[in-house]
C-alpha cells in the first residue's frame, strides 16, 4: 500500500509545489496527469525516494521513506521500487541480461535467471538477451527498462512519460504491458504523464496543476 | 555481478583509453624496474670482483683504466712493468702485504682473455679446479667455467692465442699452441671468463716477436708462485693485485701514494676508482630515472583523465546505479577499482617489458663484455613497484571516485 500526505517541494521561494495526497492499494493503478512545469518529475522522484520532500511524507507498506537513513533508503528503493524513466539509461559496458541481473545484485538478491528469462520472453526480447545496449532500438530499450524495473518484484512501479514518443498502437501496447506485468506481481503502478491518451486506459486519475 | 566484475567490464569497454593508460603506465614502471635491475647487477658484479683487493700496481696511465683492465678485464692495459722494479711488492716477506698476485695480460682466445699469473690467483675468487689440473709448465692453461662452456673446450684441447683482446684482429700466434690441462668450477666472478696460465706462457708466446730478448726458462722450473717469478728480473708483467695484511694500517694506506710519487709505476685503490666510476655513470642513470618518474607521473595523469572523462560520459549510468539502490560508497569503490585495475595491468605489462628489455641488454652485454648478467627473478624491487603502482592508481582515481560518490540522482536525471 502506498500513502502520501501533504507532500510539498520547493526549489526556491518562487518555485514550489504542493502535491495532492495519494493512496493506492497493492495491485492498483494510478495516472498522474499534468502539463509541463507542474512538478511531475519532481513528484516522481519524491515517490521514488530519489529526492527528499520539503514537507509531508510517503509510506510504502507502512514504512515511512522519510524516516529511513540514506543508506536504508537506497536499500529500500532497490527492493521495493521500480522506476521506468522517460529516457532509458543503461550500463553500456554490460549487455541486456547483465543490465537486468545487475539490478538484482545491487538489491542484494541472488540472480534469478528463470525470472529474468521469463520477463524477456513476455516482452518479446528473448532473442536480444545478449545484445549490446547500443544495438537496441528505442522501443527495445524501453522494454528492457521495464524488465529491469520489474525484476526485483517491487511493491511500486513508477513510470515517467512512458508513452510520450509512441504512436497510438504502441501507446496502448506499452500501458497494457505495464498493467499486465504489475498485476502479475501484485504491484501498484503509478504513471506520470502529460499524455491525455492514457485517460481512457487508466481510469484512476489525479490531475496535477 | 559484483563490483569488481562491473569495474572490469567498464574498464575493458573503452579499449583505446585502456590502451593509452596501460602504455604510459607500463613504460614508467618498466623503465624504473629495468634501471633497478641493471643497477643491482652492476653493483653485484663490481662488488664480487673486488675480491678483497686493496691495491693494484701497474704501469703509469689512467688509474681507472688499470683497475678495469686488471680486475674486471674490460679495458686495455696501461702498459707493462719490469719484475725487477716491482720485486719489493712481490716479495713474500713484505711486512705489510698479505698477497701479491702478478698478472701478465695482452693475449686472448676468441675474445676470452689469457692471464699469466700464479696459483694464488684462484684464492682471490674462491675458484677451485673442477677437472684436470692447474697450469704449471709453459703453454699449459686452466680455463674458467664460462670459457669451457661457451667455447666448448675440453681437457687436452689445443689452440693458438691472438695478440690483443679482439677476436677479429687477425693477429694469431699461429706457431704456438696452448693446451688445456684443467677446468675451474664456476664462481660467478670474473675468474669464470678467463684463461689462466703461467707468466712463462705469455713470455714464450711473445718470444718470437721480441727478438734479442733473453729467455732462460729452460734452465729453471715452472713459474707458479712469486718466488719463481722473481728469478726472472728482466721479464715484464702487467700488474700486481695486492691484499694488505691489515687494511687499516697507516703505512699500507699510504703505500699507493708512495709508489706513485717515487717509482715509475702506478698504484690505485679499486674501491676509490669504482666509486668514481659509479658517480660518473650515476649522472646518466639519474637522468634516466628522472625520465622514468616523469613518465610515471604522466601515466598517473592519464589514468586520472581517462577516469574523469569516462565518468562524464557515464553520469547517467552512475545515477541509474544509485536509483537501482547502489550506495554512494559503492560508486566510489567501483571507480577506485577501475583505477586500480588500470594500475595493476600497467604494472604487470611494465614488469614483463622490463624483463624483456633486460634480457636483450644481458645478451648484448654478454656479447660485448663476456659478462653474463644473471636474472634475480621477482624480488623486493618488484614488490616495491607494485606498492607504488597501486598508490599512483589510487591517487589518480580518488578525485573521479569522490565525484561519483557525490552523484545527485535527482539533478542528473531531471536534467537528462
Amino acid at each position: 500500500m502506498i500513502k502520501t500526505e501533504n507532500l510539498a517541494f520547493s526549489y526556491s521561494k518562487d518555485v514550489s509545489f504542493d502535491f495532492p495526497d495519494i493512496q493506492l492499494d497493492a495491485g492498483q493503478e494510478l495516472l498522474l496527469l499534468g502539463q509541463s512545469g507542474v512538478g511531475k518529475t519532481t513528484l516522481l522522484h519524491i515517490l521514488g525516494g530519489l529526492l527528499p520532500p520539503t514537507n509531508g511524507y510517503i509510506s510504502i507498506n507502512d514504512t515511512k521513506l522519510n524516516d529511513l537513513s540514506k543508506s536504508a533508503q537506497d536499500g529500500f528503493r532497490a527492493k521495493h521500487i521500480g522506476i521506468v524513466f522517460q529516457k532509458n539509461h543503461f550500463v553500456h559496458a554490460l549487455n541486456v541480461s547483465e543490465n537486468i541481473d545487475l539490478s538484482q545484485s545491487i538489491a542484494g538478491h541472488a540472480v534469478d535467471r528463470d525470472w529474468r528469462d521469463h520477463l524477456l520472453n513476455e516482452l518479446g526480447l528473448s532473442h536480444r538477451a545478449t545484445a549490446k545496449i547500443k544495438s537496441l532500438s528505442e522501443g527495445e530499450k524501453q522494454r528492457v527498462s521495464i524488465i529491469r524495473a520489474l525484476i526485483n518484484r517491487p511493491t511500486l512501479l513508477l513510470a515517467d512519460e512512458p508513452t510520450s514518443a509512441l504512436d497510438d498502437d504502441n501507446c496502448d501496447r506499452v500501458v497494457s504491458l505495464l498493467k499486465k506485468q504489475t498485476d502479475e506481481i501484485n504491484a501498484s503502478l503509478i504513471v506520470v504523464t502529460h499524455d491525455t491518451r492514457l485517460k481512457a486506459i487508466l481510469p484512476n486519475q489525479i490531475l496535477l496543476s | 555481478m559484483n563490483l569488481l566484475k562491473l569495474a572490469w567490464k567498464n574498464v575493458v569497454h573503452r579499449p583505446l583509453n585502456l590502451l593509452l593508460s596501460i602504455i604510459l603506465f607500463s613504460l614508467g614502471i618498466g623503465l624504473i624496474n629495468f634501471l633497478l635491475m641493471i643497477n643491482d647487477q652492476l653493483t653485484e658484479k663490481f662488488d664480487k670482483n673486488l675480491a678483497g683487493i686493496d691495491m693494484v700496481i701497474g704501469a703509469k696511465g689512467s688509474p681507472l683504466q688499470m683497475i678495469l683492465c686488471n680486475m674486471y678485464h674490460i679495458d686495455n692495459p696501461t702498459g707493462n712493468i719490469k719484475i725487477d722494479e716491482a720485486k719489493a711488492f712481490l716479495n713474500p716477506k713484505h711486512p705489510l702485504i698479505k698477497t701479491a698476485i702478478p698478472l701478465s695480460l695482452g693475449d686472448s682466445y676468441r675474445s676470452y682473455r689469457i692471464v699469466g699469473t700464479t696459483h694464488e690467483f684462484l684464492d682471490l675468487y674462491g675458484a677451485t679446479v673442477a677437472k684436470g689440473d692447474l697450469f704449471s709448465a709453459s703453454m699449459e692453461v686452466t680455463i674458467g667455467a664460462t670459457v669451457a662452456d661457451i667455447l666448448g673446450l675440453k681437457i687436452g684441447d689445443q689452440f693458438s692465442s691472438s695478440h690483443g683482446f679482439m677476436e677479429d684482429e687477425n693477429l694469431e700466434h699461429g706457431d704456438t699452441k696452448l693446451r688445456v690441462v684443467g677446468i675451474l668450477n664456476p664462481t660467478g666472478s670474473v675468474a669464470d671468463l678467463l684463461i689462466l696460465t703461467s707468466a712463462q706462457t705469455v713470455w714464450d708466446v711473445h718470444a718470437n716477436h721480441d727478438e734479442g730478448h733473453e729467455h732462460d726458462h729452460t734452465e729453471m722450473g715452472p713459474i707458479t708462485d712469486n718466488s719463481s717469478l722473481l728469478q726472472h728480473p728482466n721479464e715484464e708483467i702487467t700488474s700486481i693485485l695486492v691484499q694488505f695484511k691489515n687494511k687499516t694500517n697507516f703505512q699500507a694506506l699510504n703505500m699507493p701514494r708512495g709508489i706513485n710519487d717515487n717509482t715509475d709505476m702506478q698504484a690505485a685503490t679499486p674501491a676509490y676508482e669504482i666509486n668514481k666510476l659509479f658517480s660518473m655513470i650515476g649522472v646518466g642513470t639519474r637522468a634516466l630515472q628522472m625520465l622514468a618518474y616523469l613518465i610515471a607521473l604522466v601515466s598517473a595523469i592519464s589514468i586520472f583523465i581517462t577516469l574523469f572523462k569516462s565518468l562524464q560520459d557515464r553520469k547517467y549510468e552512475l545515477a541509474l546505479l544509485r536509483v537501482s539502490g547502489a550506495s554512494p560508497m559503492k560508486l566510489l569503490t567501483m571507480v577506485l577499482l577501475e583505477g586500480l585495475i588500470l594500475g595493476i595491468i600497467g604494472y604487470i605489462v611494465g614488469i614483463v617489458l622490463s624483463y624483456l628489455a633486460y634480457g636483450a641488454f644481458a645478451s648484448q652485454a654478454q656479447a660485448s663484455y663476456r659478462y653474463s648478467f644473471g636474472f634475480n627473478g621477482f624480488g623486493q624491487n618488484e614488490l616495491l613497484l607494485l606498492a607504488i603502482s597501486l598508490l599512483v592508481a589510487f591517487v589518480a582515481a580518488i578525485i573521479p571516485a569522490v565525484r561519483a560518490w557525490k552523484t545527485d540522482i535527482h539533478e542528473t536525471l531531471a536534467a537528462g
